[in-house]
C-alpha cells in the first residue's frame, strides 16, 4: 500500500553524478560491468534516497556476505531508528524474489535523538548505513537481492519512499569492493555490550514521581570510561517517548546515574517490565543492554521540599533512642560521670556545662550534615556512617578514645586536650566546658554507626532531599541526642538526684577508661577491615605508645615539667601521626585488595541479580546487608541470625542467604540500600515467590519476626504482598 | 507547488527593527522553550501560508467517513475548510494535531470545518489509535488510505494542509506543523475564508 502512497509524493529516481562517475572509472579499469555489483544505483528523491551495498564485489567461498542499506538525507531531513520515537516508518526490507538468500539480518547504528516539533523522534541525518548479514543457501554460487525497502524520512514535512533494489553477486574472487569501508564503519556505530564499554550497571530502578508520573532510573559503575554527554533510549515502553535522561556522577566519577522521566507511565506497570536499553555517550560509542527495574520508593530521589512534621518528630525521637545505643554508650558514660561530679556544684554551672554537652552534639549533628551535603553536592554517593568507612576517621577516633581513657585513669588532664579544644575555639571559658563539647561532639560522630529504630526512616528520608531538608532532619535528631542534656539544664535539680562524689568513683573512673579502650580496640579492628592489617596495627602501637607515655609521665612525679611538657608533645605528635598512618596506607603501604570475601556458614555473598532469577525459580531469598562497623548489624548476628531457629532455616536447600558487605565503601550496595530509600545499615530483606518486590524487616531483629517473613514470601500462590518500604 | 504563489505578508506591520527584535526574541525563547521543557512550539500560519493569486478552484477529490460515506469539498460549500492531509506515522502532523482539535472547536461558531484526511495505510483502526492516545476528540475521522487526496493536491508530503474559502476556492496552503489555535493563526483564517454570510 505504502508504494502507491509513494507515488503521489513526487519522488523520481536520480542517479548522483558521483556514483556515475565512479561506475565509469571501474568501468575504464576494464573489469566486467558484473563485477560492479557492490552496489545498486541510488532510488530516491532529492530529500532522500537509498542504495543497497556489499563489502565484496562476488560471492567467493563465503556463507556470509557483509551488505548495508544506505540512506542519503538531504540536510535538515531525517530518518528513523528501529524504535522511532514519537512517529516515524523505521526502514524495513522484505526480500521476496531473492535468490540464493537465506537470511539477511539488519543492524542499527545508535541512534540520535531530535527533537521536531516539539516530539522526540530517534534516528540519523545526512547518511547512514545499516548494516546486513546475508547468509547464502549455496556458497559460490550467485546471489540475487531483491530488496523492497519502506521506510519515511521528515523534515517539515514527512515523506513515505518505497524503493526497489536489485542487486547480483556474481560467483568468484571475493575482492572488497569500494563500499567495503562504509560497511565496516557502519558495524562499528552499532551498539556492542556495556562491558566494551567498560560500565556494568549497578541498578535499574523505577520510582514512582508527583501526577502518575514515574522515573527510570539507571545506575552504572564506570571502570576506566567516564561518561561526558550519555544519552539513553529506552525500547519496551507501553507508550510514548522518553526525552533526554538527566545525568549525574559521583565526583570519583565511577558511579553515573541516568534518569529518564516518564510522562504516560506508572511505575508500577514498568516494574518488571524487561526494557531494551541503548546508551549512547558520542560518535563510536553506544553499548545494548535489557534490564528489568525494580519498584523502589520515591524517597531514592529527591523529592518536594515540604519537611512534614511528622519525620520531624520521628527525626527527634530517633536522636533520643541513639543515647541508649551501644555505640554511644561509651562516651556518654563519660557525660554521666562528669556529671556526679557536678551533683553538688551550683545550678548555673550545671546548666552551662549541659547546655555546652548539647552544643557539641548538635555540632556533631551540623558537621555530618554538612559533610553530607557537600558530598551529595558533588555527586559522591552518601550514607549513614560512611565516616566509618574512611580509614582516617577510625585512626582518629581511636586515638581520641585511647586519650579519654587516659583522662579516666588520671594520667591526662583533659583540661588539656591542648590542641583540640583551642582549636574548637571555645576553650576559652574554661577547659571544662571544652570537654563538655568535645564529649557532645564525639558522641555524636560514633552515634552514625548505629542506625537506631526511627534513625533509619528519618536518615532515609533526608538523604534523598536537599540541603535544607537534610540540615532540618539532623537538627531534629541532635535534639533528640541532646534531649537528656538540655532536660537537665532546664531542671538542674534532677542532677542532684545523681549520688554524691565519693570513694566509689575511683572504682568506677577504672571501669569508664577500660570502657574507653574497648572502643578504641573496637575502632582499631575496624581499621583492620576497612585500611588493612598495617595501618591497623600501625595505629594499635601509637595508641599504646601514647598510653604508655602518658601513664610513664603520671607515675613518675620527680619528672621536671620541662620532660612533662616535652613527652606530652610527643604524645600528641604521635597521636596526630596516628592519624595519618591510614591515609599514607593507600598510597605506599600495603594497597591491599579487598580481601575475598570469606563467608562462613550458609551465606553466600551479595548479587542483586541472582535475586530476580532464584526468586522465578522459586527460592527464598534473605538478603542482610550489614557492616563491620554497625553494632546493631553484629547484635542481629549474634542473637538472631547466628542461631536457630533461624540459622537452620537459612540453612537449609530452599533458601538463599545472602550477605552484602558495606563495611568498605561499595557503590552496589549502596545503590541497592538507595532502593529501599535506605541510606544505612542494617537492612535485611526476605525475598520469594510471595513476595518478589522483597519484605523489608525491622532495624532490630527478632526470631519471630524473620521466621514469619521467611514463611511469607515462600507463600505460594503469591498473595499480594508489597514490600514494606521505608 | 502551483504557480503564482507568493508568501503573506505577516498581518503585523511594525517597524523591521522592531520585528527582527521581537523575532529573535521569540526565537531565542521558544529555542529556550524547546530545549528546557521540550514544550511543543509551532510556528504561526503566517510563517508557512502560501496564498495562491487568484484563489483556485479545487481539484476532484474525495475522502470516505469513519462509517465509509464518501465525501468531497462540495458537501461543505458554503462553509470555510481547513483540508488536512496527514499520516499517524508523521511528527509534524502529530504535533498539530492537538492544535486542529482545538482550531475546530473555536471556530465552528464562524461556519468553519477542520478536515483530518489520514493517507494511513492502516486506515480506520490506526486513526482510532491515534485520537484515543493524543486525546483528539472534536475532530472528524476522515480516511483515504490510497493517497488519491495527496496525489490531487500535488501534496509533497504531509502535513499539507488547503485552506477552501467560503465560495469553494483554494486560498492558500501550508506544508508542515502550524500553530493553528494561536489567536494570530485563528485571525488569519478568518480573514481566508472571508466573513460568513
Amino acid at each position: 500500500m505504502r508504494g502507491l502512497v509513494r507515488s503521489l509524493f513526487s519522488s523520481a529516481t536520480r542517479r548522483r553524478p558521483a556514483t556515475l562517475l565512479a561506475a565509469a572509472l571501474l568501468a575504464a579499469a576494464s573489469l566486467p560491468a558484473a563485477a560492479r555489483a557492490a552496489a545498486t544505483a541510488w532510488v530516491g528523491d532529492r530529500h532522500a534516497a537509498v542504495r543497497l551495498i556489499t563489502a565484496e564485489q562476488a560471492t567467493g567461498s563465503m556463507s556470509a556476505i557483509d551488505a548495508g542499506l544506505e540512506i542519503r538525507l538531504a540536510p535538515g531531513w531525517h530518518a528513523y531508528w528501529r524504535t522511532p520515537g514519537a512517529a516515524g516508518i523505521p526502514a524495513s526490507i522484505a526480500w521476496a524474489g531473492s535468490q540464493n538468500l537465506r537470511s539477511a539480518k539488519l543492524f542499527w547504528p545508535a541512534p540520535h535523538r531530535y527533537v521536531l516539533d516539539g516530539l522526540q523522534t530517534y534516528g540519523y541525518e545526512r547518511d547512514v548505513v545499516l548494516p546486513i548479514a546475508i547468509h547464502l543457501m549455496y556458497p559460490g554460487a550467485p546471489l540475487v537481492l531483491h530488496a523492497a525497502v519502506n521506510y519515511s524520512a521528515c523534515k517539515t514535512i514527512c515523506v513515505p519512499y518505497h524503493a526497489t533494489l536489485h542487486l547480483t553477486l556474481p560467483a568468484g574472487l571475493a575482492l572488497p569492493g569500494p563500499e567495503a569501508p562504509l560497511i565496516t564503519a557502519a558495524r562499528r556505530l552499532v551498539p556492542g555490550s556495556l562491558q566494551e564499554f567498560g560500565l556494568s550497571v549497578l541498578a535499574t530502578e523505577v520510582a514512582p514521581a508527583a501526577n502518575g508520573r514515574s522515573d527510570l532510573i539507571l545506575r552504572l559503575a564506570a571502570r576506566g570510561s567516564r561518561l561526558a554527554h550519555p544519552d539513553l533510549f529506552v525500547e519496551g515502553l507501553p507508550q510514548g517517548a522518553p526525552g533526554r535522561p538527566r545525568f549525574t556522577r559521583s565526583i570519583s566519577g565511577d558511579v553515573a546515574t541516568l534518569v529518564v522521566r516518564r510522562v504516560h507511565d506508572a511505575a508500577a506497570k514498568l516494574a518488571g517490565r524487561t526494557l531494551a536499553f541503548t546508551l549512547t555517550d558520542g560518535p563510536g560509542r553506544a553499548a545494548a543492554f535489557p534490564a528489568a527495574p525494580v519498584l523502589v520508593s520515591a524517597a531514592s530521589l529527591p523529592g518536594g521540599v515540604a519537611l512534614p512534621l511528622a519525620i520531624l518528630a520521628v527525626a527527634l525521637l530517633g536522636g533520643l533512642i541513639l543515647n541508649v545505643m551501644p555505640c554511644v554508650l561509651p562516651v556518654l558514660s563519660l557525660k554521666l560521670f562528669a556529671l556526679t561530679e557536678l551533683a553538688g556544684a551550683e545550678r548555673r554551672k550545671v546548666r552551662i556545662d549541659l547546655l555546652t554537652t548539647a552544643a557539641g552534639v548538635l555540632a556533631g549533628f551540623a558537621a555530618l550534615a554538612g559533610g553530607l551535603i557537600g558530598l551529595k553536592a558533588a555527586g559522591a554517593a552518601i550514607g549513614w556512617g560512611i565516616q566509618f568507612q574512611e580509614p582516617w576517621f577510625l585512626a582518629a577516633m581511636t586515638m581520641v578514645m585511647a586519650l579519654f581513657a587516659a583522662n579516666m585513669w588520671g594520667w591526662l588532664d583533659i583540661s588539656l586536650p591542648g590542641g583540640l579544644a583551642s582549636r574548637l575555639g571555645t576553650a576559652g571559658a574554661g577547659s571544662r566546658r571544652g570537654t563538655a563539647f568535645l564529649t557532645g561532639l564525639f558522641a555524636t560522630l560514633l552515634a552514625a554507626s548505629c542506625s537506631a529504630p526511627f534513625v533509619g526512616t528519618a536518615v532515609g528520608f533526608a538523604l534523598a532531599r536537599g540541603p535544607l531538608q537534610i540540615a532540618g532532619i539532623f537538627l531534629a535528631m541532635g535534639l533528640g541526642l541532646a534531649a537528656p542534656y538540655l532536660l537537665g539544664a532546664a531542671a538542674p535539680r534532677l542532677v542532684s538526684l545523681l549520688p554524691r562524689p565519693g570513694s566509689w568513683m575511683v572504682v568506677l573512673r577504672a571501669v569508664f577508661g577500660f570502657l574507653l579502650l574497648g572502643t578504641a580496640v573496637w575502632l582499631v579492628s575496624i581499621l583492620l577491615e576497612v585500611g588493612g592489617a598495617l595501618p591497623a596495627l600501625l595505629v594499635g602501637v601509637i595508641a599504646v605508645l601514647v598510653l604508655g607515655l602518658l601513664a610513664s609521665r603520671s607515675c613518675i612525679r620527680t619528672f621536671l615539667p620541662s620532660v612533662r611538657r616535652f613527652s606530652t608533645g610527643i604524645a600528641v605528635a604521635l597521636a596526630v601521626v596516628a592519624v595519618f598512618v591510614p591515609a599514607l596506607g593507600r598510597e605506599f603501604l600495603a594497597p591491599s585488595p579487598p580481601p575475598t570475601e570469606v563467608l562462613s556458614g550458609p551465606w553466600h555473598p551479595f548479587d542483586r541479580v541472582a535475586i530476580a532469577r532464584d526468586v522465578r525459580q522459586g527460592r527464598v531469598v534473605f538478603v542482610d546487608v550489614t557492616a563491620a562497623w554497625c553494632l546493631i548489624c553484629k547484635v542481629n548476628a549474634l542473637t538472631v541470625l547466628d542461631r536457630d531457629p533461624v540459622a537452620a532455616r537459612l540453612g537449609t536447600p530452599g533458601i538463599v542467604a545472602m550477605r552484602a558487605d558495606w563495611t568498605r565503601p561499595s557503590p552496589p550496595i549502596t545503590a541497592y540500600l538507595q532502593s529501599f530509600g535506605r541510606y544505612g545499615v542494617p537492612l535485611d530483606v526476605v525475598y520469594g515467590p510471595g513476595a518478589p518486590h522483597g519484605i523489608v524487616l525491622p532495624d532490630l531483629l527478632t526470631p519471630g519476626a524473620v521466621m514469619a517473613a521467611l514463611a511469607k514470601a515462600a507463600a505460594l500462590p503469591p498473595p499480594a504482598i508489597l514490600g514494606r518500604i521505608n | 507547488m502551483p504557480h503564482g504563489a507568493d508568501r503573506t505578508a505577516s498581518p503585523n506591520r511594525e517597524a523591521p527593527g522592531r520585528r527582527a527584535a521581537l523575532a529573535f526574541l521569540g526565537a531565542a525563547f521558544s529555542s529556550v522553550l524547546a530545549r528546557r521543557a521540550e514544550a511543543k512550539v509551532l510556528p504561526l500560519l503566517s510563517r508557512r501560508l502560501v496564498r495562491l493569486h487568484p484563489p483556485e478552484a479545487p481539484p476532484a477529490l474525495h475522502f470516505k467517513t469513519a462509517t465509509g460515506e464518501t465525501q468531497t469539498l462540495a458537501d461543505f460549500r458554503g462553509k470555510g475548510v481547513v483540508l488536512n492531509v496527514w499520516a499517524t506515522w508523521c511528527v509534524p502532523c502529530k504535533a498539530e494535531m492537538p492544535a486542529l482539535n482545538h482550531l475546530a472547536t473555536i471556530v465552528a461558531p464562524d461556519g468553519i470545518v477542520v478536515l483530518p484526511v489520514s493517507i494511513d495505510t492502516g486506515g480506520l483502526k490506526a486513526v482510532q489509535k491515534f485520537y484515543a492516545a493524543n486525546h483528539i476528540a472534536h475532530l472528524p475521522i476522515l480516511l483515504d488510505p490510497d493517497g488519491g487526496i495527496a496525489r490531487a493536491l500535488k501534496a509533497p508530503g504531509v502535513p499539507t494542509t488547503v485552506i477552501v474559502d467560503r465560495k469553494g476556492l483554494i486560498e492558500g496552503r501550508v506544508e508542515g506543523a502550524v500553530q493553528w489555535d494561536a489567536p494570530a493563526s485563528i485571525a488569519l483564517l478568518r480573514r481566508l475564508v472571508g466573513p460568513a454570510e
